[in-house]
């Protein structure tokens, strides 16, 4: 069946597959990871069912703890259950995820990975919370794009069933559960291939039940705990292996093949960096064009951290590799090294005491990423290169400057992988100004009606109101794993005018970049109101002022929210294969598509807005 | 001594379970209880920690040295002794004559004080080698000698010269069928008496006060009980290896017990209720999909069963047994997912079981969003007013006044009322019970809580080892917590304010006896007296005033007028127009 791809965020991708294969949902809701939750919820109110016909329950609880602990008690009861959560929200779920892993008990969580609350607290991505959980007994699946947040959920979800061992599903928080991107969906037939009923049942089978009563959760003594623990052993050994079958079940269903690790590369490459999470798209960017360079270089994502497949992990690198660099999103301070790191070391170490005839690699261990600090290609690059040098910086950062420690590499921040042909727009906005929202719209216009890729990612600060808001919106022939901000924009809007004092908006703007200025001034009038840094470059970078004063006329059309314009002119600039009026007519329909349910008066106030704005550009 | 050349001895130490246990009780269970359990291997041991129930049965522990002995003559069949036992070791049954042909010699049978059963036979009988000798079940007897002083209907007597001859008549006693509960009442003490417990034999404490409460669950709705445990005391003697107390009638139904952790118990429990609501649901989606070859009558029957009384269940479960026998003859995915799903269609009771320490304190976020959820479970707390099981530390449950860990200067803070903060919400069931102050009103209690369609929460005194007295008086210490006012018996019933009147009912009476002359009997209360006489004066009467507070906070409650009794304003729409 041919499968219309949709454009849509890492958490509802996750959200989507986890809602049509649970029965109980327990939420509470925890940036990044909410909107999970309230996808859920929404669904259930609209009737959504399951794929065996069943609307689940989704029930909120007063905290990750109570959702974690009311899970745990509807699995046990043989329903299919599921939860969504991060940072603190995971660490109150500990305490029951030992429980449910060590009852064998099948489970996904689906954790946007959001740092952990140290000298402060931070909302953004890492792995600091999932990292804190690795002793529970869960296995840990890593996804890397909102493709794989979508796919490798279905894993997750068939794998528990299958293994017995509870699944942690994670990916990072923001930089790919609010990233939007274009994915081909799974539909529901794709989850009942992939999901076996055997396994379904055994799960119900097992429930607590009056009729025929067990006990479970007893207290154990020094005589016996210690043997009972080791029991589960044996799932333990065999989950790798049933989540390769799931995931080559998987890849005929769908197509898209996934390991264990998964190695990109060249096959006799000599220095290999890894990774799981985001970061890899980065990576992969790099990859690509160090190997175009002629460098043996290559990269290795790890999906399945735990149980951790050594027999798949070496058969995945590269024999020849002499040199690897294992990045770690995640700091723990006082230890050898962060984790990742440390079970790589242990497993070649392991191999080589068992097996001493092989020569160890270099390896060494770094982080980055915190707080889902920017991690670019140019960055890999520095790691890469590192790993050239004799006496390589083991414990490095990357994407910091350290002068205190001195733990930081430099990179080279001209470094850029971007695709020539993929368009790249900044959007300067203001937090409910529509910019975003207006963005998003343009993402599934070009997504669905075009054989373009798309991607936007959303900065804001953190005012409840008033914030200011940065599109980043790249579009193109070419899939796009770009997993970091645009630095070289070909177009550059500012929606709102006294940004243009505080902000430099063309600061990222590429030479001949187009700029598209929200003005309340004619155009004529306009160079003398830019300050001296945005005229230096303005002219610097060949940039073409567009202009237009939508927010006069956006008041005189009583319409408060005129962005849906820029839109337009940006897609009539940068994709030129499509007509005008087709441009108008998807642009009018996504318009309808979101504002619709708030009613007519502000479907028409939109469209008046597009209208107006067409015929008000000037250049 | 002087050792004799010879072993001689004619008898050997008892096998730890006796050979007709069942083989994992014998394999497992018997090489713990025997004390060698470092020996058990890895094989041994169950994968996932589940343990099968019903297995407290074949761990005689013969710990007591006096066990009570039943006057027949004298006995009233109250059924007291037979409720209060913490360890469910005196049980009653009424039975066919015909069936003591085959009764040892000195099984004891009396006639039946029910009219309507004058035919057949009752006995009140002893499990010696299960019993703990705390002597509640004497305490309790209302039965007295008037010849012979201090002789009442049950008397403790030496356990070693009874024991071969008793636990042949309890052996006898077991086998005797059960009686049939739909032929009993099950508000009255007397009559809930003669149900079968399917909590037995703990490892309580002898004397318990929480075990009874517990038990008594069991006999109500045991066969269709799925009980979240809090860690504590209740899940170490109900869940601590090597055996459990819960166990089975002879349909092998009864408790499925678990626990999750100390601080998310209520949760845990909404979780069960989730997945028995949400199974319930699929399977009438299941069904509706299957009507055509499950045939309209029994996917109706299935459908719209009314199952609000246990003979409704009962025929209910013959319908799933129906069901059962035709979905094995249907090959589709829906038949084999409906009858991996069908005991769902059979109501269930999922109850909420845990301490003070749980309810008061580190689950009290998660129980007071439970009770919030509005979903149908029930919360019964066990206030000991202490963390009994860590030794006695003092919890939002502790009575000013007291000496606790944690409070060795005496609490000064009053219990926090926990009833009036669930009862805040209107729609959850309360009720505050002391079997020993009112032991039908604890059974209305639980009867009422299990009815009710919503969150239900019974909070039971429970007297406990840590209050510092010989609990063989612990009923009369419940009482006395009653009589001071200390502990108002309430219940506050949603479905009487449904119907228009007070839902808040206060069933005890004015306080007729000051705090002091129920909480000096206890120790806890009285070493402050003892180190620190002057705030032990204070507190003491802080606390007088904090019963007297709360009777009048109580009573003013009880006496408030109900829906109906109330005027209700009526919209006043104008002539000519809605407004603007």
């Amino acid at each position: 069946m041919d499968r219309v791809p949709i454009i849509l965020d890492g958490n509802e991708a996750a959200a989507s597959v986890a809602y049509r294969l649970s029965e109980v949902i327990a939420i509470y809701p925890i940036t990044p990871s909410s909107p999970m939750g309230e996808w859920a919820d929404q669904w259930r109110s609209e009737g959504k069912k399951n794929i065996w016909g069943a609307v689940p329950d989704v029930v909120e609880m007063q905290s990750e703890g109570g959702a974690a602990g009311a899970l745990h008690g509807a699995l046990e009861t043989g329903v299919l259950g599921t939860t969504f959560t991060a940072s603190q929200g995971l660490l109150l779920m500990i305490p029951n995820m030992f429980k449910i892993a060590g009852e064998l008990t099948a489970a996904v969580i689906h954790v946007a990975a959001r740092t952990v609350a140290t000298h402060a607290l931070s909302i953004f991505g890492d792995h600091s919370d999932v990292m804190a959980a690795r002793s529970t007994g869960f296995a840990m699946l890593a996804s890397n794009s909102v493709q794989e947040a979508h796919d490798l959920a279905l894993i997750a979800h068939a794998a528990t069933l299958e293994s017995r061992i509870p699944f942690l599903h994670f990916f990072d928080g923001f930089r790919t559960s609010h990233e939007v991107n274009k994915i081909i969906p799974l539909l529901d037939e794709d989850l009942r291939a992939i999901v076996d009923e055997r396994f379904v049942r055994q799960h119900r089978e097992r429930a607590l039940s009056p009729d025929r009563p067990v006990l479970r959760g007893s207290a154990q003594n020094p005589d016996v705990f210690f043997q009972a623990r080791e029991a589960a052993n044996p799932f333990y050994r065999a989950c790798p292996q049933i989540v390769q079958d799931v995931m080559d079940r998987f890849a005929k269903q769908t197509g898209r093949g996934y390991h264990l690790f998964d190695y990109v590369g060249a096959p006799d490459a000599e220095r290999v960096v890894m990774l799981m999470g985001s970061g890899a798209g980065a990576a992969g960017e790099c990859l690509n064009a160090l190997e175009k360079a002629g460098e043996k270089v290559g990269l290795l994502k790890v999906r399945l951290y735990k149980p951790f497949a050594l027999e798949a992990f070496f058969a995945a690198l590269p024999a020849t590799v002499c040199g690897i660099a294992v990045l770690d999103r995640t700091k723990e301070p006082g230890s050898v090294g962060e984790p990742l790191y440390q079970d790589i070391v242990t497993a070649f170490m392991e191999r080589q005491a068992a097996n001493g005839a092989r020569p160890m690699p270099r390896i060494i261990g770094g982080r980055y990423g915190l707080s889902s600090k920017e991690f670019t290609p140019a960055m890999v690059k520095a790691v890469f290169d590192e790993l050239k040098k004799p006496e390589p910086q083991n414990h490095f950062t990357i994407g910091i400057r350290d002068d205190v420690t001195h733990t930081s590499l430099d990179y080279d921040r001209a470094f850029s992988t971007e695709d020539p042909r993929t368009v790249r727009a900044l959007f300067y906005g203001l937090g409910s100004d529509g910019t975003v929202g207006a963005n998003k719209n343009s993402i599934k216009i070009i997504g669905k009606g075009t054989n373009n890729y798309a991607q936007g990612y959303f900065v804001y600060d953190s005012k409840k109101a008033g914030a200011i808001t940065v599109s980043h919106v790249r579009f193109g022939p070419e899939q796009i794993a770009s997993t970091y901000l645009i630095s070289q924009a070909s177009f550059v809007a500012c929606h709102q005018f006294p940004f243009i004092d505080r902000i430099d908006v063309l600061s990222a703007a590429e030479p001949g970049a187009t700029f598209l200025l929200n003005a309340p001034f004619g155009q004529e009038e306009i160079w003398s109101h830019l300050p001296r840094q945005v005229q230096t470059n303005h002219h610097r970078q060949e940039a073409q002022i567009l202009s237009d004063r939508c927010l006069r006329r956006g008041a005189g059309s009583g319409h408060g929210q005129p962005h849906q314009h820029h839109h337009a002119n940006m897609l009539f600039r940068h994709q030129r294969r499509s007509a005008r009026g087709e441009a108008i007519a998807a642009i009018k329909q996504a318009i309808q598509e979101t504002y619709g349910k708030r009613g007519e008066a502000v479907v028409q106030k939109n469209f008046a807005a597009v209208d107006q704005a067409l015929s008000h550009l000037h250049q | 001594m002087k050792v004799p050349e010879k072993v001689s001895a004619t008898f050997d130490v008892l096998p730890p379970v006796p050979a007709r246990a069942p083989a994992f009780v014998r394999e497992v269970v018997g090489t713990i209880i025997a004390g060698n359990g470092d020996a058990l291997p890895v094989s041994a041991l169950p994968i996932d920690g589940t343990f099968p129930t019903a297995t407290a049965q074949w761990e005689k522990r013969n710990i007591a040295q006096q066990i009570p002995v039943w006057d027949a003559e004298l006995c009233i069949q109250c059924g007291k002794c037979v409720m209060v036992c913490p360890h469910a070791v005196i049980r009653a049954k009424v039975y066919d004559s015909l069936l003591l042909s085959n009764a040892p010699p000195t099984f004891k049978t009396a006639q039946p004080c029910w009219r309507e059963f004058a035919s057949l036979r009752y006995t009140l009988q002893v499990a010696p080698e299960d019993c703990t000798g705390c002597r509640l079940c004497v305490e309790i007897c209302p039965a007295k000698s008037k010849s012979e002083v201090k002789h009442k209907a049950i008397n403790m007597e030496m356990q070693a010269p009874l024991r071969q001859q008793e636990s042949a008549n309890w052996e006898f006693f077991l086998s005797l069928p059960e009686f049939d509960r739909e032929r009993i009442s099950h508000t009255q003490v007397k009559d809930t008496q003669l149900l079968e417990p399917l909590f037995e034999f703990s490892g309580a404490c002898a004397g318990c006060g929480e075990t009874p409460y517990i038990k008594l669950l069991t006999q109500l709705f045991g066969d269709r009980l799925l009980i979240a445990n809090a860690t504590g005391c209740s899940s170490i003697y109900g869940g601590n290896l090597p055996t459990t107390p819960y166990t089975v009638n002879r349909e092998g139904r009864g408790p499925a017990w678990s626990n999750s952790l100390f601080e998310d118990n209520a949760e845990f429990g909404l979780g069960m209720r989730l997945a028995m609501d949400q199974q319930a649901v699929f399977a009438h989606h299941l069904l509706t999909q299957l009507s055509g070859p499950l045939g309209g009558v029994l996917v109706t029957g299935l459908r719209e069963a009314d199952q609000s009384k246990e003979a409704g269940i009962k025929a209910q479960r013959q319908r799933v047994a129906e069901l059962k026998g035709k979905l094995a003859g249907i090959d589709s995915a829906e038949a084999r997912a409906l009858l991996a799903v069908a005991d769902a269609l059979v109501r269930k009771s999922v109850w909420i079981v845990g301490g003070d320490g749980w309810a008061y304190d580190i689950g009290a976020a998660g129980l007071d969003h439970v009770l919030g959820s509005g979903r149908n479970v029930n919360l019964l707390v066990l206030d000991t007013e202490v963390y009994s099981n860590t030794g006695g530390q003092m919890s939002k449950a502790t009575p000013r006044g007291s000496v606790a860990k944690f409070a060795t200067g005496g609490k000064q803070t009053a219990k926090k009322d926990l009833a009036m903060e669930a009862i805040s919400y209107g729609y959850v069931y309360v009720a505050r019970v002391a079997m020993g102050g009112g032991d039908t009103h604890t059974i209305k209690a639980f009867q009422e809580a299990e009815a009710h369609d919503g969150p239900s929460l019974i909070i039971a005194y429970s007297h406990c080892i840590a209050h510092g007295y010989d609990l063989g008086f612990g009923l009369n210490q419940q009482k006395n917590a009653v009589l001071s006012g200390y502990w108002p018996l309430v219940r506050y019933n949603p479905a009487l304010r449904l119907a228009g009147k007070n839902p808040f009912q206060l069933d005890s009476k004015p306080p007729s006896i000051p705090l002091k002359q129920y909480a000096y009997q206890e120790a806890r209360y009285t070493m402050l007296a003892q180190s620190d006489p002057k705030a032990a004066r204070e507190l003491l009467r802080a606390a007088q005033d904090d019963v007297e507070r709360q009777w009048r906070v109580y009573s003013s409650r009880a006496a408030m007028p109900g829906r109906a009794e109330t005027p209700h304003p009526v919209e006043t729409v104008k002539e000519g127009g809605e407004g603007k």
